[in-house]
C-alpha cells in the first residue's frame, strides 16, 4: 500500500467489494470451481440475485461460467480466472491495511 | 501465493462438510470391509482340501482383488455417485484436497482447492503413511490367513486387528469426518467378535462383517437423513 492514507481507499475493487459479489468470490477462492445450486445455497441467493452477480463478474473477467450437463441435470460450473484471483487477493490486502490487521501467516 | 482471509479458510471448511455430509463415504467404507470378510471365509471349519473350501478360496481372492480395485478406485466411483445422488440436491463444490487425491506440494498453486490447516496437515500425514498402509494391509491378510489355517488363537489376532484398524483410521481419518466414531466402532465391534459364541476361524470375518454392516448402516442412515433434508430440486439453473 502507498502512503497515500484515507486516499488509498478510494481503489478498492467496487465490484468485489458489494457484499453479495464478495461472498460469491470468497467461496470461489477457497474451492477452485462451484455450480449455480451450491452457490445459491451456501450464499442465500435467489436465482435471479445470483445469476445478475455472476454475469457482472463474468464481464469483467474475474470468472468464468461453464455449461454442462451431468447426467440429465444441468450443471452450471464457475469457477475464479487469475485475474479474478489475483484481484481478490489485492482486495483483501488492502482491507486488512483499511481495517488495520497484519496479513496473517496462519491460516 | 498470498494469505487468504478467514472468511475464506471457513469457506474451504464448508466445501469440506459438504463433501462428507451425504455418507456415501461410510457406506463404501463399509463395503469394503464386508469384501474383506468375504476374503476370510475360507479360513472356516471345512474339511482340508474339499470342494467347499476350493470354490470359497476362489472366491476369497476375488474379494480381496475386488477390494484392491475399489479401493484404489474409490474417488472416481464416489465421485461418479455423487453427481447421481448429491450433486442435484446440494449442488456440487470442487472436492477438498484429501478428496480429490491432491498431493501437499500442489495444494500451493492455483487451481487446486485451498486446505484448511486440518487438511495440510492431514496431506502431510497420508503422504508419510499411504503406502504403509497399503502394504500393511496386504502383509495382514496374508498372516491372517496363514494364522488362522495354522488355528492360532483367534480372539487375539482379532482384537490386534480392532485395535490397528481404530488406531489406523483416527490417524488417517481426513478432516470433515469424525475420527473418534471410527476408532470406538471398531473397538467394540473387535471385542463384540471375541465375545460371540463361534468357533475361533470364524471370529475374524465376523469382526470385519460387524464392522462393515455397522459403517453400511451408519452410512445409509446419514444419506436417509440427506435425501429428506435435501429433495431433489427442480430446476434452478439460471
Amino acid at each position: 500500500m502507498s502512503d497515500n492514507g484515507i486516499k488509498d481507499l478510494s481503489s478498492l475493487d467496487r465490484l468485489i467489494h458489494e457484499p453479495a459479489r464478495l461472498m460469491i468470490m470468497t467461496i470461489l477462492y477457497a474451492v477452485k470451481e462451484a455450480d449455480f445450486v451450491y452457490l445459491q445455497r451456501e450464499c442465500g441467493f435467489t436465482q435471479g440475485n445470483l445469476s445478475s452477480h455472476l454475469s457482472k463478474l463474468e464481464e469483467v473477467g474475474y470468472l468464468t461460467v461453464t455449461k454442462t450437463f451431468k447426467g440429465k441435470y444441468p450443471l452450471t460450473i464457475c469457477s475464479l480466472t487469475r485475474k479474478g484471483r489475483e484481484a481478490f487477493e489485492v482486495y483483501s490486502v488492502k482491507m486488512r491495511y483499511v481495517t488495520g490487521q497484519p496479513s496473517n501467516n496462519s491460516r | 501465493m498470498s494469505e487468504p482471509p478467514d472468511p475464506v479458510v471457513r469457506a474451504a471448511r464448508s466445501a469440506e462438510r459438504h463433501w462428507y455430509e451425504d455418507g456415501l463415504q461410510n457406506i463404501y467404507r463399509g463395503f469394503l470391509m464386508l469384501l474383506l470378510a468375504t476374503g476370510y471365509f475360507p479360513s472356516g471349519p471345512f474339511p482340508r482340501q474339499s470342494r467347499t473350501e476350493t470354490i470359497l478360496s476362489l472366491v476369497s481372492l476375488c474379494a480381496f482383488f475386488l477390494f484392491c480395485i475399489l479401493l484404489l478406485a474409490h474417488r472416481r466411483i464416489i465421485g461418479w455417485i455423487k453427481t447421481k445422488m448429491t450433486f442435484p440436491r446440494t449442488g456440487y463444490a470442487a472436492p477438498p484436497p484429501s478428496a480429490a487425491g491432491i498431493k501437499t506440494e500442489d495444494t500451493g498453486f492455483w487451481p487446486a482447492p485451498l486446505p484448511t490447516p486440518a487438511e495440510e496437515d492431514y496431506l502431510e500425514r497420508r503422504e508419510k503413511t499411504e503406502p504403509w498402509i497399503y502394504f500393511l494391509l496386504v502383509a495382514a491378510w496374508v498372516l491372517t490367513l496363514f494364522l488362522a489355517h495354522a488355528r492360532w488363537p483367534s480372539r487375539g489376532v482379532v482384537l490386534v486387528w480392532a485395535i490397528s484398524l481404530g488406531l489406523a483410521g483416527n490417524y488417517t481419518q481426513p478432516p470433515g469426518r469424525s475420527a473418534w466414531a471410527g476408532v470406538i466402532l471398531c473397538v467394540t465391534s473387535g471385542i463384540a467378535a471375541t465375545l460371540l459364541p463361534l468357533s475361533n476361524s470364524w471370529r475374524l470375518p465376523a469382526f470385519l462383517f460387524l464392522l462393515g454392516t455397522i459403517s453400511t448402516a451408519a452410512g445409509v442412515f446419514q444419506l436417509s437423513v440427506f435425501l429428506l433434508r435435501h429433495p431433489r430440486l427442480k430446476s434452478t439453473e439460471p
